[in-house]
């Protein structure tokens, strides 16, 4: 499986000009993101990080075409765990620079910044026309996995959004008291569903 | 050093994007015939290794103004790469095209084009009130809408009237015996026969029917008349269009027929088996497990795959029982047995889809009387509560019970039946979740 990395600027940045201090996870969060549907299918994986780096706390978000319990789009070709839409939406996103992670400050957006780009193929299905199931992989290279950093956080409850196309889709609070820490995540729909999934470590 | 990390990140993002493959069409694209065009263009997209070859396509036709077969693509295809280029183009197809997207049963497909609508609402208020027979189905809620927002009704002289489905996808939905193959290196159609069918053309309406969606009766019949076809891909693509319809609107008992036909050749029996386990008919784990459990059926190993994946711990009692004295089937089943307990693990039974399929299946038992019933109920509701916290539950109940009633698999009485064997469960496990909340 062919996997294409984008190193972490920041990592790059400490290797040229100071001694490399790996960041410290402070707290994970994991939930599936649900589309906005009646009744709603996970179609990506959010895994969310509080990190302390160099001082700093900062959020790091990655949203994943593949992971245990992803539903596949619908037919023959999909396979679960991966969602080969959510890869190409993705993929159109970042083309567009139409992808942005924010995090609100009072009436202000403060903006993160994306960190990673994992590319690869996705695991499919081959179905001949005997109707033979074999494993295989997607034809493209898409998008498998993003990751964002947001900037510095405050030690206080602070709420961090992913925008599409302008519009926020995923919502990850951080609790943060400087003592304990919690995470929040939460798909946002639009329409909004009939109640708000929320996944507390 | 922060303008420099900046730089660094913009330089890092702008390397994570894939410019689009390059297309250009040939000088002499626009005095081809459009059937011609489109062979062409499925011939490139089809199986393409590039990604975004598509979109790129769709640009280019764009570019060259082709309007007619960024139609064509956005009828059968979907309204997501060519519906944006009509509407750059201000092409007349663009309303009439964007409302046939509006019944997608691909989300982003409906969702884009009904966008699209709402950026021209004079537009398309006053297309809709010359073309009245249009409005049905979903396009009832965007009339009332504009309506609603007190919009001034600006028809488009140039815009073209409505597509009428029978005539779009019908007649070629009713594919003859006999189906030719088109050369996609043609630059036109000398050779074409008088009242010849493609199969490109077959495959074609196949897709129109996704996209186009308020699949009734009738044309749901004709794809299942479809997996009969003598053209093996026809055949292929017909059950594959089966299994990506909504899953209420699966033929459950078409294909199960076809499953159990011991006279049915073996390929049309594993791909009705593979299409059928897209239904939530509540009998639909049952027949897995019957094959999985069957050791000639030639569509086994496509059952025990799909029970992993579709299956849930309470449908597959009945086989792990069985394996615990056949060491044959539990090899047979390991794989399905690990992924059901890794589902189970990571607590996926709690989720809505998960959650809906369960509590239907022991509603339809107990409504069928099956003395199997009470024994179902029981495992689903332990597996249930143990499945995810009372808050996560609490937002599944939420979502099963806001699932309409016409979106079962089921009808009348059936459907009712089962529909308030649900709400009776629902209460039930928030009855026995009340404890914890307090």
């Amino acid at each position: 499986m062919l996997r294409n990395f984008v190193c972490w600027p920041f990592l790059l940045l400490a290797a040229t000009s100071q001694p490399l201090r790996l960041p410290i996870v402070l707290v994970e969060a994991k939930a599936l993101y649900d589309e906005d549907a009646l009744v709603p299918r996970p179609i990506a994986a959010v895994t969310a990080h509080l990190v302390a780096d160099g001082g700093h706390i900062r959020l790091r978000v990655t949203v994943s075409a593949v992971g245990l319990g992803i539903e596949p789009v619908p037919g023959f070709a999909g396979t679960p765990d991966a969602n080969r839409r959510t890869a190409e939406e993705l993929d159109r996103l970042l083309a567009a620079g139409a992808m942005q992670w924010v995090t609100r400050r009072g009436a202000e957006n403060e903006a993160g910044q994306l960190v990673a780009v994992e590319r690869g193929e996705l695991p499919a299905r081959h179905i001949d026309a005997a109707g033979n199931v074999s494993a295989t992989t997607t034809e493209a290279s898409l998008v498998r996995r993003v990751t964002f950093e947001s900037a510095p956080l405050p030690a206080s409850t602070s709420c961090g959004y992913l925008l599409s196309e302008g519009v926020p889709r995923l919502c990850v609070q951080v609790d943060n008291t400087g003592d304990t820490y919690g995470l929040t995540i939460e798909s946002m729909g639009e329409p909004a569903p009939p109640g708000h999934l929320k996944v507390r470590r | 050093m922060r303008a420099l990390a900046g730089l660094l990140a913009t330089m890092l993002c702008v390397s994570a994007q894939t410019p689009l493959p390059t297309v250009t069409v040939p000088a002499d694209w626009a005095s081809r015939d459009l059937e011609v065009r489109w062979v062409t263009y499925r011939a490139a997209i089809d199986g393409a290794k590039e990604n975004g070859l598509a979109d790129a396509w769709a640009k280019e036709l764009g570019r060259v103004a082709d309007v007619e077969l960024l139609e064509w693509i956005a009828l059968f295809d979907g309204w997501q790469l060519a519906g944006p280029e009509l509407v750059r183009l201000d092409a007349p197809q663009m309303v009439r095209v964007a409302i046939w997207n509006l019944g997608n049963f691909d989300s982003h497909g409906e969702s884009s084009a009904k966008k699209a609508l709402l950026e021209q609402p004079g537009r398309v208020l006053g297309w809709l009130n010359t073309h009245p027979n249009a409005v049905r189905g979903p396009v009832v809620a965007l009339r009332d809408e504009l309506v609603l927002a007190k919009t001034t009704p600006r028809p488009h002289p140039s815009d073209l009237p409505p597509h009428d489905p029978m005539q779009v996808l019908v007649p070629w939905l009713e594919a003859p015996a006999t189906l030719e193959q088109f050369d996609p290196t043609a630059k036109s159609e000398p050779g074409r026969k008088l009242h010849a069918r493609y199969a490109h053309q077959v495959v074609r309406a196949l897709g129109g029917v996704l996209a186009y969606g308020n699949a009734d009766d009738s044309v749901i019949t004709k794809v299942v008349a479809l997996t009969r076809h003598g053209n093996e891909v026809v055949r292929l693509r017909a059950f594959d269009t089966l299994s990506r319809l909504p899953d209420w609107l699966v033929p459950f008992a078409a294909l199960a027929k076809v499953v159990d036909d011991a006279e049915a050749p073996p390929d049309r029996r594993r791909l009705a088996l593979l299409a059928l386990s897209a239904s939530s008919h509540p009998d639909m784990l049952d027949v897995l497990v019957r094959i999985a459990r069957d050791p000639d059926h030639v569509a086994r190993d496509a059952a025990s795959a799909r029970l992993g994946e579709v299956g849930d711990p309470v449908a597959v009692v009945p086989l792990r029982e069985a394996a615990t004295s056949s060491p044959e089937l539990q090899q047979a089943l390991t794989a399905a047995f690990d992924r059901l307990d890794r589902r189970r693990t990571d607590k996926l039974f709690a989720r809505s889809p998960a959650l809906a399929s369960m509590l239907r299946r022991a509603a339809w038992q107990h409504h069928c009387r099956e003395a199997r019933a009470p024994a179902t109920r029981a495992a689903t509701v332990q597996l249930v509560l143990s499945s995810g916290t009372p808050a996560e539950l609490e937002h599944a109940f939420a979502v099963v019970e806001a699932i309409p009633p016409n979106q079962s698999p089921l009808r009348g009485a059936e459907a009712a039946a089962v529909t308030a064997g649900v709400e009776l469960l629902v209460k039930e496990l928030r009855a026995a979740l009340a404890p914890q909340r307090r």
